[in-house]
């Protein structure tokens, strides 16, 4: 059985001449909530981009369970859900009618699982009450709770989130981050999370991967970038001032 | 794929410009109408632009194909596929198990459904709006034939013209699909719609300055290289006794269809999408 639910194998991104993401490695073992911290225009969104397959990598692969990303993507994402950027959804529709346009593409659900699965996200992310509300009418943090219930649907191993807390105020960063701790202790999901705000990710993860210029900085776990008398916060600026 | 055909349909039945688009058939027909009504007298009834209950659908479509249609098509192409990836929310169907060009060719086909069903809900309304607005003769002239056409007839015709018109749809479908995918904005991407448009009107208009120059044979053959004058004029010459220009302007369609498919693929395959 694979130790590791992601493993990112020497991918780089080039565009025009530059490179977006060069030669980055790391694993993500089964279980864990990883952080990937990096300073603005680090390459965090691109590496995401590349984990669920919406840009190719000019050299390299990813495997996330095992599926390589390059030749069997639809396998990769049966098991995959994410965020990419804030969760956009479709306005015109309520917050039920986009999870139910978007549940009919996870495959072998019938009509009835479909239902019930829309529930039982609603409930993960506490949305039922305005469920039925139009999207454009949702506050931010409920935009956010919406984009993890979307992601959820197909009963993901895998979770990426990127900047989920972005625009939060402080209730709903909370909310947030009990709801990543209860996804990954009570249902067993790996999550993957990007963020600038390095006291969250102190809170939550426990392994760090740090980015920086495109290139891997740093990986490995929360302890050993930040000693005991350090703060993430710390330890992060020492590193990318090294 | 039946699911993600599926997904595509409800969305956009869920979108007000598509039932825009339909609510406003009956308006669409009733102007169409009253306009021929007031056209009728000045014409003569032994003419086939003298309008009847039975040539109405005809008389009425054939105006509006290149105005109306062609904006419903431009619109809901536009909503469908630039606004789509515009604003990231193709990303929430592109994070499932199906790679873009699936979702594209979802859309292609969804698209040309909806215009399809437009086309249904069009010819059947015209019928009966034909029938409250204009005298129901026995026999009526049709474009390019000699013999007068007796109803029955004129059903037929009917029915292969809206074909013949559904075949133009397709291939403008196809080559504003191409233009919603390149393009990064909407207001690019209805903008250079309407520019296609224009362009094809105006073009073989310019063409006819130096009609005897090219010869009649080959001036035709230009001329019906633009989609929207098969549209104008095409269709009744191929539904002709003679069947005039028939096989070139079937060729011209399928062209425009096969030519503007394998560029949109090519374009979507192309590039990476900072989606």
């Amino acid at each position: 059985m694979e130790k590791h639910i992601l493993s990112v194998k020497g991918v780089s991104k080039k565009v025009r001449g530059r490179h977006l993401i060069d030669s980055v490695s790391f694993d993500v073992e089964k279980g864990a909530i990883c952080g990937l911290l990096g300073p603005n225009g680090a390459g965090k969104t691109t590496l995401i981009r590349l984990l669920t397959g919406l840009i190719r990598p000019t050299q390299g692969d990813i495997y996330i369970d095992g599926n390589s990303m390059k030749t069997n993507r639809k396998e990769v994402m049966l098991h995959t859900g994410a965020i990419v950027e804030s969760p956009i959804f479709f306005p015109y529709m309520s917050g039920r009618e986009n999870l139910r346009n978007l549940v009919r593409l996870h495959p072998n659900l019938s009509n009835e699982e479909q239902k019930q699965r829309i529930e039982e996200v609603l409930h993960i992310v506490s949305l039922e009450n305005r469920a039925d509300d139009k999207v454009k009418t949702y506050s931010l943090g409920m935009k956010q709770r919406l984009g993890i219930a979307q992601a959820l649907l197909g009963k993901p191993s895998f979770l990426i989130l990127d900047e989920p807390v972005n625009g939060l105020d402080p209730m709903g960063i909370r909310d947030l981050r009990e709801l990543i701790r209860t996804l990954n202790q009570q249902y067993g999901i790996t999550i993957l999370v990007s963020s600038h705000l390095l006291d969250e990710l102190q809170k939550i993860c426990n392994k760090i991967v740090v980015i920086r210029d495109g290139k891997l900085l740093w990986t490995g776990s929360k302890d050993q970038l930040a000693r005991e008398d350090q703060s993430l916060e710390e330890a992060f600026l020492e590193l990318v001032s090294q | 794929m039946k699911q993600l055909l599926l997904s595509e349909w409800i969305r956009l039945w869920k979108r007000k410009t598509t039932w825009i688009a339909f609510l406003s058939i009956p308006l669409i027909l009733i102007a169409a109408a009253k306009y021929l009504v007031s056209q009728n007298n000045v014409v003569s009834t032994k003419l086939p632009q003298y309008t009847v209950a039975w040539n109405f659908p005809v008389m009425g479509l054939a105006e509006m194909l290149i105005t109306v249609f062609q904006g419903i098509i431009i619109l809901i192409v536009v909503f469908s596929v630039t606004e789509e990836i515009r604003t990231g929310q193709i990303r929430m169907v592109l994070l499932r198990s199906y790679s873009y060009t699936e979702i594209l060719f979802a859309k292609y086909i969804v698209i040309i459904g909806v215009i399809l069903l437009f086309f249904t809900v069009y010819f059947i309304g015209s019928h009966i709006v034909g029938i409250i607005f204009f005298p129901m003769v026995d026999k009526f002239s049709l474009f390019y034939h000699q013999e007068l056409a007796t109803p029955i007839v004129g059903l037929m015709y009917n029915v292969r013209f809206y074909g013949i018109a559904c075949l133009t749809a397709i291939a403008i479908i196809s080559v504003m699909f191409f233009i919603a995918v390149v393009c990064r904005t909407t207001t690019a991407a209805i903008g250079v719609s309407i520019g296609f448009i224009i362009f094809t009107l105006g073009y073989p208009t310019m063409l006819s300055y130096f009609h005897e120059l090219f010869g009649n044979e080959l001036f035709v053959k230009l001329y019906f290289t633009s989609i929207t004058m098969i549209q104008f004029e095409g269709i009744t010459r191929i539904l002709g006794e003679s069947g005039n220009e028939a096989g070139w302007n079937y060729s011209v369609i399928a062209i425009y269809i096969s030519l503007f498919t394998v560029s949109t693929f090519i374009a979507m395959n192309k590039k990476d999408y900072f989606i």
